[in-house]
């Protein structure tokens, strides 16, 4: 069978575009796919430099792949994740996708002709744009996801698991770079009688708003998160005993000062707060760390709550709520 | 396990020295510029081991992986990976020609990827009396984390590997990348039969 004839039904319904140029960028061919959603005939502008009929195109940078493609006798290409677009076509989801022209890829291909052994380039392009709206889905989805398995649902600052991970690794910093590292861990007071006084929603809002409200007093670089029910810890980096026990008495003061309106009433909460530094004995884990805090936030409460102590040596090791 | 005979090693590094020196060639004119590629010292290993060597020789650093595929006739098919270690891609725009505004990073790191794979590959498959197609290049990795991991991931497919180091140095500065080939066990066995076809040749 005559095989021949296939090649131009072929190639113009063909879902990809076939774009052929000289070595001096002039349109030598197109097909079908690129013909409609330009609108313009091949008759009309076949021998235009490709530069007059798509007038967006990033000149340079285009002269420079095909001149590689014709140097080189080797392939180019173009991805969609780091350009969107070569050519400036419509697509046919103009409503779903989200952009107004259709993504692509593109590959630049090197074309010697036969007899007169002229060099030419095929650009192919291919529709990525449904592609390209799976991959924005998922990185969307990808980015809920992170945020619930990071942060607390009720208060939306870090849970209990990733607050630890950032310990972990902000020891391990600490350690190797002999920088300062403290901790601050801090308690609601009579959280139970809140609850029992406002009701369970009135607790989970003075924890909502405690927790945003201490977040705004800290820095970019300190990490707040939900340890426990209403017990909270703050990780603070490069940072020494003094400039922690600053922190944490700044912080009690302005919590007790702090209103909160919850269904026409005024709720006055009060914190206690523990804190300890890693240079202050040779802590080997993070969870020494946290245990010297949590004994100084144990003094605090004993000594009447409402604020706070830093960790001695000298501090009695257990601890009762 | 079927790895090259002693033979088919020479018979591969001499058909690989003709085609750097192609590429080479072909660099120099496309660029404009001086430009050496120091003729590479290729080592077969199982693809099982590359992440352990690449582990170690890129450990602490910073590192690009761009990987592209390839497929040719009579069997030959793997995929070639770049390793870059760059502190600036500055020189790569440098070297490929473009402004400041061109192209970003992950696209310099393509571009010059695909002329490097294309062009030593092209000439290669030529030795082999071949020619390949290529897939798109695609970045595989990139800052501070876990490259062993990846070169794993990748060699699990993968029977052989072909560590190719490319000095790549022009006039005023240089940069070094490493090309791994890897090529599957059946591709492997095609190349294994064209090498002894060469060696009858020339025998």
């Amino acid at each position: 069978m005559d095989t021949h004839w296939l090649a131009m039904p072929i190639l113009n319904q063909l879902n990809s575009g076939v774009l052929v140029l000289t070595t001096d960028y002039c349109i030598s061919f197109y097909n079908q796919f690129i013909e409609r959603r330009l609108g313009v005939p091949l008759s009309e502008v076949r021998n235009q430099s490709v530069f007059n009929v798509f007038t967006d195109l990033p000149e340079a940078w285009l002269k420079r792949k095909l001149d590689s493609v014709v140097a080189l006798n080797a392939p180019s290409f173009s991805s969609w994740e780091q350009r969107p677009y070569v050519l400036k076509l419509p697509h046919m989801r103009p409503v779903s996708s989200g952009s107004d022209y259709m993504i692509q890829n593109c590959s630049m291909l090197p074309l010697n002709h036969p007899k007169t052994g002229e060099t030419y380039v095929c650009l192919l392009i291919e529709d990525a744009t449904d592609v390209s709206i799976y991959q924005q889905e998922l990185q969307r989805n990808m980015h809920i996801l992170q945020q619930a398995n990071r942060f607390d649902g009720l208060t939306k600052v870090y849970n209990r698991s990733y607050w630890e991970q950032l310990l972990q690794s902000e020891f391990l910093r600490a350690k190797r770079y002999h920088q300062p590292l403290s901790l601050i861990l801090f308690d609601l007071d009579k959280f139970k009688l809140l609850n029992d006084h406002y009701g369970h929603l009135g607790g989970d809002f003075v924890l909502i708003e405690l927790a945003a409200y201490i977040q705004s007093l800290l820095r970019e670089s300190d990490f707040l998160g939900r340890y426990g029910g209403e017990e909270f810890g703050i990780i603070l980096p490069n940072t020494a005993l003094q400039g922690a026990a600053e922190v944490a008495e700044r912080i009690c003061q302005r919590v007790a000062e702090h209103q909160l309106l919850f269904n026409q009433n005024i709720i006055r909460a009060t914190i206690s707060l523990g804190v300890a530094e890693l240079g202050q004995q040779e802590l080997q884990e993070p969870q020494d760390l946290l245990r010297c805090a949590d004994v100084a936030l144990y003094s605090s409460k004993r000594q009447g709550r409402n604020r706070s102590t830093c960790y001695q040596q000298a501090m009695p090791e257990y601890r009762q709520k | 396990m079927a790895m090259l005979s002693a033979e088919q090693q020479d018979a591969l590094q001499e058909l690989i020295n003709v085609a750097m020196g192609q590429a080479s060639n072909q660099l120099a004119r496309h660029l404009n510029t001086l430009v050496h590629l120091q003729v590479p010292a290729i080592q077969v290993i199982r693809a099982s081991e590359a992440p352990v060597q690449l582990g170690q020789l890129y450990a602490d650093k910073t590192m690009h992986l761009i990987s592209q595929g390839f497929i040719g006739g009579a069997g030959i098919q793997g995929e070639a990976m770049l390793l870059y270690n760059l502190d600036s891609t500055q020189q790569l725009a440098t070297i490929l020609g473009y402004q400041h505004q061109d192209a970003n990073e992950a696209e310099m790191l393509s571009d010059i990827s695909a002329i490097l794979t294309t062009t030593f590959l092209n000439g290669l498959a030529r030795q082999l009396g071949s020619s390949l197609s290529y897939s798109a290049p695609l970045q595989l990795h990139c800052h501070n984390s876990d490259l062993s991991e990846q070169v794993n991931q990748l060699a699990k497919r993968w029977k052989v590997a072909l560590q190719v180091n490319i000095h790549y140095q022009v006039t005023d500065y240089a940069f070094q990348c490493d090309m791994i080939l890897l090529i599957p066990g059946t591709a492997l066995l095609a190349l294994q039969q064209q090498l002894d076809a060469i060696l009858q040749d020339y025998g």
